[in-house]
This record gives C-alpha cells, sequence and structure tokens, in this order.
C-alpha cells in the first residue's frame, strides 16, 4: 500500500534526480496528486493507494492512438518481454496534466509498495526512462514493422 | 589587476594537473583536434559494430549495453588521444594533462580557466586564436568526459556555466511556427521570412524550416524589432544566406542541465517537447505529398530533430500501413542540414548534411551524453550524405557554437554565395 506521504517522498527523491520542483504537481481532491517532473509523469490515486508514473514513447497525436490495433499488439510484446517494458504497460491517454492536449502513447508502471526505499524507486524510475527511450527510438518502429508485415499477411490469407 | 596576479592567485590553488591545463592554455598550444570528429565517428562505427554483435544474443542484451557502453567509452578516449597525437607536442600534453585535470580538481581548472581567458584579452589576436583553439577543445573535452560519467561529481561547477549557456527562452512560445515578420505562422500568415530586399512573391523561393537550439530567445529582449536577435535574426540570416523563404520552429529548451542527471533527463524530455510536434507533422506531410521539405537544425534543436524523423516514420508507418523499409523511402523528399549537434543518431530515411566546429564544445557534449542511451542512439542511425567538420575558434568557446557567426558563414563558404535574384514588386 502506498500511501499519499510516501508517494510524496518518492517524487521528491526522483525531483532531487533530475533538477526538477516538486511544487510543479498539482492537488486533487481526495487526496491525489499528478503532474510532470523532468522526463516522466506521476499521477498518485488516494482511492487506489497508486502512484502511475509514465513515460512518453509518442506525444500528441490522436492519429497515432486511435485504431484498436497497436496497444493489443504492444502489450503482447511486453508480456513476452517484461524486462523491456519496466514490468509496466502501454497505454493512451490524456493525462490530468495536460487535459488539452491530444492523447499520447506512453510506457506506465504502477507504484503500489511504500516500503521500498527511495534509491530502489529511483532505480525503477531510471529503468522505465531508458526503455521509454529505447521504445521511442527502436523498438516502437521494429513493433510496428512486424504489425504491418502481420497485418498483411493476414489480409493476404 | 594584471596578468600575473589573479593567474597567479588561482595558480596557487590548483593541483598540477590543473596547472598543467591552464599552462597549456596560457601558452597557446594549439589543438589538433581536426580530426577529432571522424576519429569519433569511426570510434563509433565499430562500438555499433559490437553492440549489433551483442544484440544477436538476446538473452546477454544487458551485458551488450554495458559492453558497448564501455568499447564506446574507451574507443571515444582513443580517438581523443590519437586526434591529439597527431598534432604538435603541446597539444597532446595539454590534453593528457586535461584528462587528469578533469578527473581531479575540475574547481581549480575552472578558476585557472576564467585567468586564462582573462589573458587571452591581453595577448595578441593571432596568439589568442591559437590558444582559443586549445582553450575550446579542452572545454568539448571536459564536456564529454563529464556527459559519458567518466568524471567525479565535483564536475558539474565547471559544466553548470557551460551547459546553461547565457541568453533567455520564452517557454509560452514553445513549439510556435514562425512565419513572414517573425509572427506566428496561420492561415492569416502563411508565409515565411524572405530575404531583404527581395519582393519575388513568397513561395517562389526554395523553403527551408529551421528549429534553433538551447537558451535561444524568441527575439531580442527590449527590442522593438524582431530581428534583431533570437530565433527571429538567425531565420533572416538563414534566409539571406540561402536565398530561401524560412520557416522557424521556436525551442524554448532552457539548457541541458547543470549536471549529468538533469542533462540524461533533458534528451529523454526532447521526445514531447512542443516543437516535435510540428516537425512531425511537417516531415510526414512532405513524405505523403512527396513534396520536397529542407530543414536546419542547430544544437539541441539536432536531438528535437531526431525525435521527430523517428515519430514522422512511425506516423507514416501506423497511419499509412507503411514497413519501416517503406516509410524510410518516402521520408528520402526530407533534407537535413545539421549544426553544431549530434554527430550520431539520426534515424534512416532523410538525407542528412552535418557542420561540426571542432572548436564547439557543444557537440562532445551531446556524443557524451548518447553514450548513455546507446542502443537508442546508434540502432537506428543513417550515415550523412556530407560531412562537413571545420575548426573556427573563438574567444568564448560559445560563439564557436554560434549558428549566427560561426555556422552559416561556414555554410555560405562551402555551398557558394546565394543567386538571390528577386524581382521588383
Amino acid at each position: 500500500m502506498l500511501d499519499n506521504a510516501t508517494a510524496r517522498k518518492y517524487t521528491a527523491a526522483w525531483a532531487r534526480k533530475v533538477g526538477a520542483n516538486p511544487r510543479d504537481l498539482q492537488e486533487a481532491p481526495p487526496a491525489d496528486f499528478f503532474g510532470r517532473l523532468g522526463s516522466l509523469g506521476f499521477d498518485y490515486s488516494a482511492a487506489q493507494k497508486r502512484l502511475a508514473v509514465r513515460a512518453y514513447l509518442f506525444p500528441y497525436s490522436a492519429s497515432f492512438t486511435s485504431g484498436h490495433d497497436l496497444l493489443p499488439w504492444l502489450n503482447g510484446i511486453g508480456s513476452q518481454h517484461p524486462d523491456w517494458v519496466s514490468s509496466g504497460v502501454f497505454e493512451t491517454c490524456t493525462p490530468r496534466w495536460e487535459p488539452d492536449k491530444e492523447p499520447s502513447l506512453f510506457l506506465r508502471v504502477d507504484l503500489h509498495d511504500g516500503s521500498q526505499g527511495d534509491s530502489a524507486v529511483i532505480a525503477r524510475l531510471l529503468k522505465l526512462r531508458e526503455d521509454a527511450m529505447l521504445w521511442r527510438r527502436v523498438k516502437l518502429t521494429e513493433a510496428l514493422d512486424s504489425l504491418v508485415r502481420h497485418e498483411r499477411q493476414e489480409k493476404g490469407q | 589587476m594584471g596578468w600575473g596576479d589573479g593567474f597567479l592567485s588561482a595558480w596557487d590553488e590548483a593541483s598540477s594537473a590543473a596547472r598543467d591545463v591552464a599552462a597549456a592554455i596560457a601558452t597557446g598550444a594549439r589543438t589538433a583536434a581536426n580530426d577529432t570528429v571522424a576519429v569519433v565517428q569511426s570510434a563509433v562505427r565499430e562500438a555499433h559494430a559490437i553492440a549489433q554483435t551483442a544484440e544477436r544474443t538476446a538473452d546477454q542484451s544487458v551485458q551488450a549495453v554495458s559492453t558497448f557502453a564501455g568499447a564506446l567509452a574507451e574507443k571515444t578516449a582513443e580517438a581523443a588521444a590519437w586526434a591529439v597525437e597527431e598534432g604538435e607536442r603541446a597539444t597532446a600534453w595539454a590534453a593528457e594533462k586535461g584528462k587528469q585535470a578533469v578527473k581531479t580538481t575540475a574547481k581549480a581548472v575552472a578558476k585557472c580557466y576564467d585567468q586564462a581567458k582573462r589573458r587571452f584579452s591581453l595577448v595578441s589576436a593571432a596568439t589568442a586564436t591559437a590558444a582559443c583553439a586549445g582553450e575550446d577543445w579542452t572545454v568539448g573535452l571536459v564536456g564529454m568526459g563529464l556527459a559519458a560519467g567518466l568524471t567525479k561529481p565535483g564536475i558539474s561547477n565547471l559544466l553548470r556555466p557551460l551547459l546553461k549557456l547565457g541568453g533567455n527562452s520564452t517557454p509560452k512560445n514553445d513549439g510556435d511556427v514562425l512565419g513572414a515578420g517573425c509572427l506566428p505562422e496561420g492561415t492569416s500568415n502563411p508565409n515565411g521570412v524572405m530575404p531583404p530586399g527581395c519582393r519575388q512573391l513568397p513561395g517562389t523561393l526554395p523553403k527551408i524550416s529551421y528549429v534553433n537550439g538551447i537558451n535561444t530567445a524568441y527575439a531580442q529582449p527590449g527590442q522593438k524589432d524582431l530581428f534583431s536577435g533570437g530565433i527571429c535574426k538567425t531565420m533572416l540570416e538563414i534566409a539571406k544566406t540561402t536565398c530561401s523563404e524560412v520557416t522557424g520552429v521556436y525551442n524554448a529548451t532552457q539548457g541541458f542541465g547543470k549536471d549529468l542527471d538533469e542533462c540524461l533527463d533533458n534528451i529523454a524530455k526532447d521526445g514531447d517537447s512542443p516543437s516535435v510536434v510540428p516537425l512531425r507533422n511537417m516531415m510526414v506531410q512532405a513524405a505523403q505529398s512527396g513534396q520536397r521539405m529542407t530543414l536546419f537544425a542547430h544544437s539541441q534543436g539536432g536531438l528535437i530533430t531526431q525525435e521527430a524523423v523517428a515519430q514522422a516514420k512511425q506516423q507514416l508507418m501506423k497511419g499509412d500501413h507503411l514497413t519501416s523499409a517503406e516509410a524510410e523511402q518516402r521520408l528520402g523528399v526530407v533534407s537535413i542540414d545539421s549544426f553544431g549537434t549530434a554527430i550520431m543518431g539520426w534515424p534512416k530515411g532523410p538525407h542528412y548534411q552535418r557542420f561540426t566546429n571542432t572548436a564547439d564544445p557543444v557537440p562532445p557534449i551531446i556524443v557524451g551524453a548518447q553514450t548513455s542511451y546507446p542502443i537508442a542512439t546508434w540502432k537506428d542511425s543513417a550515415n550523412a550524405d556530407a560531412n562537413y567538420v571545420f575548426t573556427s575558434p573563438h574567444l568564448n568557446p560559445f560563439d564557436s557554437h554560434s549558428m549566427d557567426d560561426t555556422y552559416l558563414p561556414e555554410f555560405a563558404a562551402v555551398k557558394g554565395a546565394p543567386r538571390c535574384v528577386c524581382k521588383a514588386a
């Protein structure tokens, strides 16, 4: 279980790590908070006792994030290779910190465990950042390539 | 205070290694860094091959990354050493001592460095210029060493002023596309900035888009004339230099960061920079229409452009159901000229020309930072059609990075004067 205070401690540690300001986070009732700290987005849900951390893969594109084929394909790859995705999931959404923008494709990890030390959490977030970088620049292209080939093969049959 | 007082004060506080660096700078040891970029590229190609080989063993991917990064760091160091050996002995000595200094007393080096810079203003222009090349190269080496994680935390004291460059950015305009009058482009302002005095109808000259680097002002603060500074001035300079109609994509990023962690996070953040979206959309539109597109990218604008190319490719694949090879072929209508920015990590598809001043400290900093994301940088990395490497040192190392004063003049020297025959209205 991750309470608000521990979630704030984790986000503050990340903010220190990357030179961001934890005051940039916004509050929401009952005890939620959310916002960007450096390259990652944070969204704490008090009801679920969960801190969702999102790394951008493909930002601000309704056309890219629409359609029903992409997410199952990506999450299929992620379930086969959890180490490629920091044991997270792919998600398309418009996060609470930028409600006016078009939806983005994210890689998301959920933190539920409040017993972890700051360094362990930071290590996980650094891995998320690196994995997201690799997906943005390489793996997403490869995954789309395999998806296109798969769809062509299916149509050909 | 003369040369002796300030410098000797710092000298007394410096470690022996730091003293050696400052002495090398002050005596005007000239660097032989002309070949550094080419050598680093060669090293990276080798490292890339290592990465690809290692990647074939999927279950050893973590080890592959480690091997790759290690090999790259080693090769980069070798490359730097090799380049120095090709030059004068004094430079080799200064560079070697510089590396030692980076690892030992960065703070003392910074102090000596400042004093040495003051010294340059007291000596003849010729001597200062010669000294400056060594100075710039040393700064680049320091940046590369830090960014590659090869140095100690104390170095951030030296790096801070190097990465938080002077100037102001304007976050509220981040991602704006700028057209005629350096005002936001749109249906009421569809044209770009034209060469001055040219009354030729807009749309009749070649078109160039430009994305700026870090800490660039939207316009010169406090000036009524938008074209007196910032991105607007550069757009005008590009229009004049190339005889083209220029649109700008304003990037309001404020520096790489004060230390390695912040620098790496800022590079990760380039992927969703507001200026990525218009650049991505321009490239997709060009690829879909077959209309040729030319983009100039300076400094961190290059990293943002790399992200935009990757996203444009993915957008084409998703939207038009193309394989990566097909998307890359469509992106062949895009030409990207980069200036003082990343040497590697340009996704396949567009045609690339790179301009790199060996006296510019920024490209080595970017190279060093990219080594922290090795596979993401080099797995999809195209060769340039042309690589223009030159040496243009300045008293202030960051003048060596200037788009207006260093890179555009070099572009004009390489490409020749534009034939700008503008018709009278």
